[in-house]
């Protein structure tokens, strides 16, 4: 099966539309180097560019051919993961040249990684037509949310990829595996 | 493994599968035994025909009945993945990549069935796109080829790995009459080692390829027998005149400019000869 899918890795990571991951990754580059420039903090875009990565790695899982490739012996859910590894190392290396490049303390790749395995549930979660769509908006939806709801319970809750990344990390994962055979 | 015991001979069986979707029953109740050759699934649009099909190719599992693929229960996990290295499925309207080429298309597919030989697998791609008459096109851009030369591509995928289960939602939509001519003779290779079950509106498609025929209306088969009986069913019920018939089931206006009727023909009506079409019309209509 492994072989498969090392076969698999070339052709897969073709079809994956990534030109707006390359777009999203080229105004991160430029709004960190111009934050640093003018000597102000980038924490705001580190955020902004979890919420972003993470909104392009989970639309890395729609795929044109599901219908074709419907009947095909590699599972959807390996079929998943492929794409997930493809897109996400990519993902994660923006992300760490983004923090690499701010002057702060950063908090590590939790919000991303977060914010990521949660979009993915929604993925496996929701209904089949429109799951990935619903699934890729899931981390900006939380991003604004956070933003935009006042400080209270609800913004907590909300913001819990950002003040417990790992918890919702663990928590996501558990649920893309609960849902696997969807 | 989970292997299912069946009439030998038999390569797909199904006992009473019923499929709903909220309130609507897509496949109600359905009961079918299948074995080597060629057959048709007709049905008015809602039929429920590729919800059938969708099970068939292990997409969908049934809410209940039970199912018998090439011997296997793909119910569980590790025979629906046996089934499927033994099945070929082509979707209705399927969407491929466009960047790729054909042959790169039908290489994928290839490689997801678990083809690892890349030499034999080129090879194989190449040959069934040579099958679907894609020889010459098999290295331009997918989205450089016509709507029909795309189903091509997608058909090539689904015979791609010589399946013992060809499973087709209307194969024949855009193809023009040499294509479809061209569709008849790779089915007919497929369907002399194995199982092709294909759904279709065009009853002429029917008539000249399958030796079986499926009538589904509301989910479920209303009729089951093979092309000439479905014609026969129409003998004696097909009339032409000049003028509107009130006994007439259906009546429709031909080329020639007379109209030709399905039902009770009035004493002394000019019979015709019927043919499939007549035959789905009478039957279609009765089940209702």
């Amino acid at each position: 099966m492994s072989g498969v899918l090392v076969q698999a890795a070339l052709p897969t990571a073709r079809a994956v539309r990534w030109r707006p991951g390359l777009a999203l990754t080229g105004v991160l580059l430029v709004a960190v180097v111009l934050g640093r420039a003018a000597d102000r903090s980038v924490d705001a875009v580190l955020v902004v560019a979890a919420a972003g990565l993470a909104a392009t790695v989970v639309a890395g899982l729609q795929d044109p051919a599901a219908d074709l490739l419907a009947a095909v012996p590699v599972s959807v859910m390996r079929r998943r993961v492929l794409r997930l590894a493809l897109v996400g190392a990519p993902a994660l290396a923006t992300w760490w040249l983004l923090d690499s490049l701010s002057t702060t303390t950063s908090s590590g790749p939790g919000p991303l990684l977060a914010l990521t395995a949660t979009g993915v549930a929604v993925a496996v979660w929701a209904p089949t037509r429109r799951a990935v769509l619903v699934g890729a908006s899931t981390p900006v939806v939380l991003f604004a949310l956070h933003r935009v709801l006042p400080t209270g319970t609800a913004s907590d809750v909300v913001g819990r990829w950002l003040t417990d990344p790992w918890w919702v990390l663990a928590i996501a994962t558990l649920l893309c595996v609960a849902g696997r055979r969807r | 493994m989970t292997t299912t015991h069946t009439v030998p001979g038999t390569l797909l069986a199904t006992t009473g599968i019923t499929k709903r979707y909220g309130s609507l029953t897509a496949v109600d109740d359905v009961d079918l035994a299948v074995g080597r050759g060629i057959v048709g699934v007709l049905g008015p649009n809602g039929a429920g025909k590729t919800t059938l099909l969708r099970i068939l190719a292990t997409v969908l599992a049934p809410d209940r009945g039970s199912l018998s693929l090439l011997g296997l229960d793909p119910a569980s996990p590790a025979a629906r993945t046996e089934v499927r290295r033994r099945l070929g499925y082509l979707p209705q309207s399927p969407r491929l990549y466009t960047g790729f080429t054909p042959l790169e298309m039908v290489d994928y597919v290839a490689i997801l069935k678990e083809h690892t030989d890349t030499a034999r697998r080129r090879r194989e791609a190449a040959s069934v796109l040579e099958a679907v008459g894609l020889g010459d096109r098999m290295h331009k851009r997918i989205r450089t080829l016509s709507g029909g030369m795309q189903q091509r591509v997608a058909l090539a995928a689904a015979l791609v790995g010589t399946p013992d289960l060809l499973v087709l939602d209307e194969p024949a939509t855009g193809l023009d009459p040499e294509q479809r001519i061209a569709l008849r003779s790779v089915l007919a290779e497929t369907a002399a080692r194995g199982c092709v079950v294909l759904s279709t509106h065009n009853t002429a498609e029917v008539a000249a390829l399958c030796q079986q025929v499926l009538v589904m209306d509301r989910g479920r088969i209303c009729w089951s027998g093979t092309p000439a009986e479905l014609a026969g069913e129409a003998e004696g019920r097909v009339w032409e005149s000049d003028a509107e018939e009130p006994t007439a089931l259906r009546s429709w206006l031909t080329g020639p400019g007379t109209r030709r009727h399905v039902g009770t023909p009035p004493a002394g009506a000019a019979l015709a000869v019927p043919t499939v079409d007549d035959g789905y019309l009478l039957v279609t209509r009765l089940a209702r």
